[in-house]
């Protein structure tokens, strides 16, 4: 239910609901308190003249002008005269001012006059709308004793009343008010603070698969918003990366597929739009075979990349003698060396005499890190292959001196079909994922690939990896 | 027709040239986008084929140096990307038509021939120059009905002819559209090649259509005077 109202007006009602409590607890605290302090001045002054009456002994002159006077200094003008009287213990009046009021003496009264205590009381007259009278009711004692007689001193409370009523009025008054523009006030701010997000939201949705380069600006103030702004720029930062590789991927991969099914249709095409002799049909016929040779070296490595890159092959340890693998790897990759040109040394240090790998993948991985690094030397270039250990691992080191690796292309080489130069030629060879194969066939030894370059000064692979101990 | 060739896979840029030449145009071919950029501005073909992805310098890139430099020849991109996006920029810079990869090669002569019958006012494939008619996707000549042979070079150097019809065309012109770079300038065998074209074209017939123009070149003429009744009315009609 609370879910559904916009966050904006739940931010306002919540802020409101409490500031509407806070001025209810605050006008209750400040009613009372006021309450409270008014009736003490009242008390205060109704003691005092109880007992400058007491001091002065005024035992005769109760009913005197002097006696009206003195009050009305006390109290000033009130509706009901305040009074003063002395009555004895049964209530009977003995002297008393001009006045009508007859309050009988309270067993209260009583009681806190024989402990010699003052005691005050709050009447309520039965005339409609006269206030309360207040009332002190002072013992007289003489020598420490109670004599039976008592002085009592009444005002009435209207002006008490008139003023605890006008509070109540500014109080009732001014919460609605308070409330109301407390209301406003934290809609207006929650709605200003809530505009960046708005906004963000805003350029989110402008971003789209046409244009991913777009970022939200990044507030000054080091806060929520500008953590939200700098987190979802991170993220757009990996979606364009993600993005762009998989566009580029399909590119291509597209590329890399249909020029030679465009060359086989071609080829085919051209054939048979005419008789044509012997010649011209084998030729025809070795070019259709060299193309379709080349896709299925493609389509059998994309598969194998696949299955790799899923963990979807049976992965067998062996333990294989290095001396013989290194060369049996030699030799496979000789003829492209030789055809190139290209020297390939090897280096082999003693302290690596047996390692533990699946044999057959580890040959691909590095063959086709071995053709990589001669498709990218010049003539009459070395290639260096070294082979150790690092600490208690197996590594093999793959140092060419070719044109290296550009830093922005870092980052891709070993996604499918990336080729640093735009130029495709496939007269270069292999099928354009040799290294995406190797990464994934190395990963499946649970090891890495290092890539370390410098650009023109050819690039260094190495290759390790960690047999499981429980073999 | 001369044809530039922009294609990087060798394979792929051989079944072209050979397929073009069948067609009987002359072909240039470009391994890259440097060369393909020299080749356009040094020759005046009559259509670039034009792969995108190319090396050195995309195909883009070489197509708006191209149309910035001023050259207007028609041009049809070759892509192999599933995208359009290549496709719709390369349109927007200059280009004239696409065609993605594999293509068929009957679509791309005929798309070929659409480009270049768009330069002149042509309608349809065939040309009818009154006596006498050419189909160009065929490539065959008749002249009053009767059908000629030719070889691939005569038809190019007729179809030049037939598509300036009534214009005097120099040797170099004839050289540059219906011949490819290997061309040897100094040689003469534009006026050999006239030669054959005449023995086939004019020879059989009372009126010779290829006129020679001194000092100039040569000239097809639709409507040649000096001949029967027939050739006046033909040659009224057409004045």
């Amino acid at each position: 239910m609370l879910s559904r109202i916009p966050v904006r007006l739940r931010l306002s009602l919540g802020h409101a609901f409490w500031m509407a409590f806070v001025f209810l607890v605050m006008g209750f605290a400040l009613f009372h308190v006021v309450k409270h302090n008014l009736y003490q001045s009242v008390d205060a002054s109704l003691l005092s003249s109880a007992q400058s009456i007491r001091a002065a002994r005024f035992d005769r002159g109760f009913n005197s002008p002097l006696m009206e006077r003195f009050l009305h200094d006390f109290f000033g003008e009130k509706p009901i005269r305040p009074y003063a009287q002395l009555v004895d213990l049964s209530g009977k009046i003995q002297q008393k001012t001009n006045h009508q009021v007859n309050l009988p003496v309270t067993r209260l009264a009583l009681e806190r006059a024989e402990q010699g205590l003052e005691s005050f009381e709050t009447f309520a007259l039965k005339a409609p709308d006269a206030a309360p009278l207040r009332q002190v009711t002072l013992p007289i004692v003489r020598l420490g004793r109670f004599t039976g007689e008592l002085i009592q001193v009444g005002a009435s409370l209207d002006s008490t009343q008139h003023t605890m009523r006008e509070i109540l009025w500014v109080l009732w008054l001014s919460l609605p008010v308070g409330l109301g523009v407390s209301v406003i006030f934290g809609y207006v701010l929650t709605k200003r603070s809530l505009q960046p997000v708005v906004d963000m939201s805003q350029a989110v949705s402008c971003l789209g698969s046409a244009d991913l380069s777009v970022r939200l600006p990044v507030p000054n103030a080091k806060d929520e918003l500008r953590n939200l702004a700098e987190t979802f720029n991170r993220m757009f930062d990996r979606l364009e990366d993600a993005f762009l590789r998989l566009r580029r991927f399909t590119g291509d991969v597209s590329h890399e597929l249909r020029t030679p099914l465009a060359v086989l249709l071609g080829e085919g095409e051209l054939a048979l739009r005419k008789e044509r002799s012997p010649e011209e049909y084998q030729t025809a016929l070795k070019t259709i075979l060299k193309e379709s040779k080349h896709m299925q070296t493609m389509v059998e490595d994309l598969l194998l990349l696949a299955r790799a890159e899923s963990q979807a092959v049976a992965m067998s340890w062996q333990v294989v003698r290095t001396e013989a693998f290194v060369s049996d790897l030699v030799q496979s990759v000789k003829p492209v060396y030789s055809k190139k040109e290209v020297t390939l040394d090897v280096q082999l240090e003693t302290s690596l005499k047996e390692f533990t790998a699946n044999v057959g993948f580890l040959t691909i991985a590095l063959k086709n890190i071995l053709l990589n690094a001669a498709k990218h030397s010049a003539p009459h270039q070395k290639v260096n292959l070294i082979v150790g250990t690092q600490g208690p691992v197996p590594m093999f080191t793959i140092l060419d001196q070719g044109e290296g690796i550009a830093r922005e292309s870092l980052p891709y080489i070993f996604d499918p079909f990336f080729r640093a130069d735009t130029a495709r030629n496939r007269a270069s060879g292999g099928s354009g994922i040799g290294l995406s194969l190797a990464l994934a066939l190395v990963k499946l030894h649970g090891g890495t690939i290092d890539v370390e370059s410098q650009p023109g000064k050819g690039a260094a692979f190495k290759v390790s990896w960690s047999p499981p101990e429980d073999l | 027709m001369r044809i530039l060739l922009v294609e990087d896979d060798a394979a792929l840029a051989s079944i072209l040239t050979r397929t073009l030449r069948e067609e009987s145009y002359a072909v240039d071919h470009a391994p890259d986008g440097q060369e393909a950029e020299w080749l356009g501005f040094e020759n005046p073909y009559d259509l670039i084929i034009l792969d995108l992805m190319i090396p050195r310098k995309s195909g883009l890139e070489v197509l708006k140096t191209l149309r910035q430099g001023g050259v207007l020849t028609p041009v049809l991109i070759l892509t192999a990307k599933d995208t359009k996006e290549d496709v719709v920029k390369g349109l927007d810079l200059g280009a004239d038509d696409y065609l993605t990869k594999p293509y068929n090669l009957d679509e791309l002569l005929a798309r070929v021939r659409a480009l270049i019958r768009r330069q002149g006012a042509e309608v349809s494939s065939i040309m009818d120059l009154g006596r006498l008619k050419i189909d160009t996707a065929r490539k065959e000549v008749s002249r009053e009905d009767v059908v000629i042979n030719l070889t691939a070079k005569e038809y190019a150097l007729l179809e030049y002819l037939a598509r300036h019809v009534g214009t005097v065309l120099s040797r170099t012109q004839l050289s540059e559209h219906v011949w490819d770079m290997n061309f040897e300038p100094s040689s003469n065998v534009v006026d050999v090649y006239v030669g054959y074209l005449r023995a086939k074209i004019d020879k059989p017939f009372a009126q010779s259509m290829i006129k020679t123009v001194r000092g100039h070149g040569y000239m097809l003429d639709p409507a040649p005077r000096l001949g029967t009744e027939e050739d006046r009315e033909a040659q009224d009609s057409y004045a």
